[in-house]
């Protein structure tokens, strides 16, 4: 496997959607968002590939939806240019 | 509150102001790791160098304490590896923690039949002392409390104005050496500025001296520890019953408040779970990854810290400007002495700012790791230390420092490309070489001792002349069958050594070329490439 696949190739995306779901919304927001870093990360082990990684890693960020721009404090670099 | 130090004797000057400016072939600016190893790998082939240092001693406080295997390799080639490996404490065993709870531990040197272990634990100011007595075996010299405060550099050379405690005199160097450290006055005086990044992280930094060891010699990393709630911690333990603890303090922390030695007696007791230790250094740092773009500025070179700077956890400080000196010292010396074009040193800019590169991306990679920047890049970071207690694949994402390893110069003009294909992983052309056990005559000893410090050709072909010249240079051709044997095998697998193969070394000890088949021509090509004559200067 050496590109993306943009076509589906879930045996049963419905049932594994659904099954997701079940398990986000048993925890809280913040536990939700852990038990997605693990499975994100249990994944991406499985996948491996270095181009496919990061052009799913792309696609992910150029698929956000457009918002109002928001300073969060919480993300402010730490670091500055010398 | 530091422990014990030499401390060296101030020289009268021979010159003053109003002299003649004193001439001088190569003049090494700064007598740390970097210009220790510079000055005695210059000296021992017979380069006239001057080593000037602005202290009477050496380095105070709290510096580079991992030497790394390639380090040790180079310092060994100087005659000094044994010594600062019995000095220092052998370790390879790192062991990481999360909470309360251990994650995994990693051993950084799982392969046998090498000379020098993954790591030496070892005060900085013990390795510059020994550093300073092979310099003196070879009639080094070191002007201690001599300041370099000028330079006007030249096409051919530069001037230096010294200051020392009698006032100030001049030299006129063909070759100027920077290995003054971060806050080097040279690299002022030229207007050079760094590309990179100031971390705004704190992180306090104790030496303590322990009146009870407990702890294995082992590296432990914990993030969130109990002891220490939200921050990172290093325990590490150095020769003499000293131990280095560094502590994450965050963004904010207050540096007054931090640094007094109640408060940290108080963290530390906590964490070692006792108060039986006495403080050696204690100190808060920031600390910046970032890097000259250029290291060759016509007659003024940078090294070390002068031109480059990471984080200390990897420890790629030191052990990376040890290696620029290695780097150096071979192609300073065979352009002074006119046998390798001007084109060689511009080698020395590319490879070491490719490998300063590298530690500055590992090292950038570590903090970003140790220290997340938001809630959810820190709940990230977690994850993956939750998974890495039962998952192995976890466990290759947990950065607590990438330790030091030899960058691989894959890229430089100075290789041959191969011609077919070996199986040696990593290693290729521009790749330091990898040790192994051999035998010559009866006695056992080391293939990197076999290299040394010239060029080297290692072949199967029992026919191979002992050496052949190429120029003025002289290669010494080993034979392996006849010079050398591979009581273990290891040497062949680990160079995948075929009957009639040729492998080129550089003088410090770096894959230049290889091939299937012995060839004379090939070889004297490789040389001549590996001298920078594709460069132009």
């Amino acid at each position: 496997m050496t590109e993306l696949r943009d076509t589906a190739n879930f045996e049963d995306g419905d049932a594994f959607y659904a099954a997701l779901v079940e398990a986000i919304d048993r925890q809280d927001d913040d536990g939700a968002v852990a038990l997605l870093a693990r499975l994100v990360l249990i994944l991406a082990n499985q996948i491996g590939d270095r181009a496919v990684l990061h052009a799913a890693l792309d696609l992910a960020v150029t698929s956000e939806p457009r918002r109002p721009v928001a300073t969060n404090p919480e993300t402010t670099p730490s670091v500055r240019r010398s | 509150m530091t422990g014990q130090r030499a401390r060296f004797g101030y020289t009268p000057r021979a010159h003053t102001i109003d002299d003649p400016p004193e001439q001088r072939r190569v003049v090494v600016v700064g007598a740390g790791l970097v210009g220790l190893t510079l000055a005695i790998d210059l000296r021992r082939q017979g380069v006239p160098v001057l080593l000037l240092e602005r202290s009477d001693t050496v380095s105070v406080g709290s510096r580079s304490i991992c030497q790394a295997k390639r380090t040790l390799e180079i310092w060994d080639r100087l005659g000094v590896g044994e010594a600062i490996r019995t000095k220092g404490i052998t370790w390879r065993i790192g062991r990481v923690f999360h909470g309360g709870g251990e994650v995994f531990s990693f051993d950084l040197l799982p392969e046998s039949g090498h000379k020098m272990p993954a790591f030496v634990n070892l005060q900085q100011y013990h390795v510059e002392t020994v550093l300073h007595a092979r310099f003196a075996e070879f009639g080094g010299e070191v002007r201690f409390l001599n300041t370099l405060s000028a330079i006007e550099p030249r096409d051919d050379g530069a001037l230096l104005t010294i200051d020392t405690p009698e006032g100030p005199y001049r030299i006129d160097a063909e070759w100027v050496v920077s290995c003054e450290g971060s806050r080097s006055t040279i690299r002022s005086a030229l207007g050079l500025g760094f590309v990179g990044e100031t971390f705004e992280d704190k992180f306090l930094i104790a030496d303590v001296k322990m009146r009870r060891a407990e702890f294995p010699t082992e590296r432990w990393f914990w993030f969130n520890p109990q002891f220490h709630d939200g921050q990172t911690s290093l325990l590490h333990r150095q020769a003499d019953d000293v131990w280095r603890i560094d502590l994450q303090l965050g963004w904010d922390a207050d540096i007054e408040a931090e640094k007094h030695p109640d408060r940290v007696r108080q963290r530390i007791e906590t964490m070692l779970g006792h108060g039986d230790f006495d403080f050696e250094w204690l100190s808060i740092y920031v600390f910046q990854c970032r890097t000259l773009e250029r290291y060759v500025h016509g007659r003024v070179i940078f090294a070390g810290d002068s031109a480059h700077q990471v984080s200390p956890f990897g420890a790629r400080g030191g052990n990376g400007g040890v290696q620029d000196a290695d780097n150096l010292g071979w192609k300073l010396r065979r352009v002074l002495d006119g046998s390798a074009p001007p084109g060689l040193l511009e080698s020395y800019n590319e490879e070491r700012l490719f490998a300063a590169r590298e530690n500055i991306l590992n090292s950038k990679r570590a903090t970003d790791f140790m220290t997340p920047k938001s809630k959810t890049s820190r709940l990230l970071r977690d994850q993956v230390l939750t998974l890495a207690v039962h998952h192995p694949f976890a466990r290759a994402l947990v950065n607590s420092g990438r330790l030091s390893l030899p960058a691989h110069l894959g890229g430089s003009r100075l290789n041959t490309p191969d011609d077919a294909v070996w199986q040696t992983g990593r290693m290729g052309p521009g790749s330091p070489a990898a040790d192994a056990p051999i035998r010559r005559g009866a006695a056992d000893g080391f293939f990197l001792d076999v290299l040394g410090d010239r060029f080297v050709a290692l072949t199967t072909d029992p026919d191979a002349p002992p050496s052949i010249m190429v120029g003025s240079h002289r290669v010494d051709v080993v034979v392996l069958g006849r010079d050398v044997t591979d009581p273990t095998g290891l040497l062949s697998e680990r160079y995948d050594l075929q009957p009639g193969s040729m492998i080129l070394f550089r003088p410090d000890q770096h894959l230049a070329l290889r091939r299937r088949q012995t060839d004379v021509a090939a070889l004297r090509a490789g040389v001549d490439r590996a001298l920078g004559r594709e460069i132009p200067a």
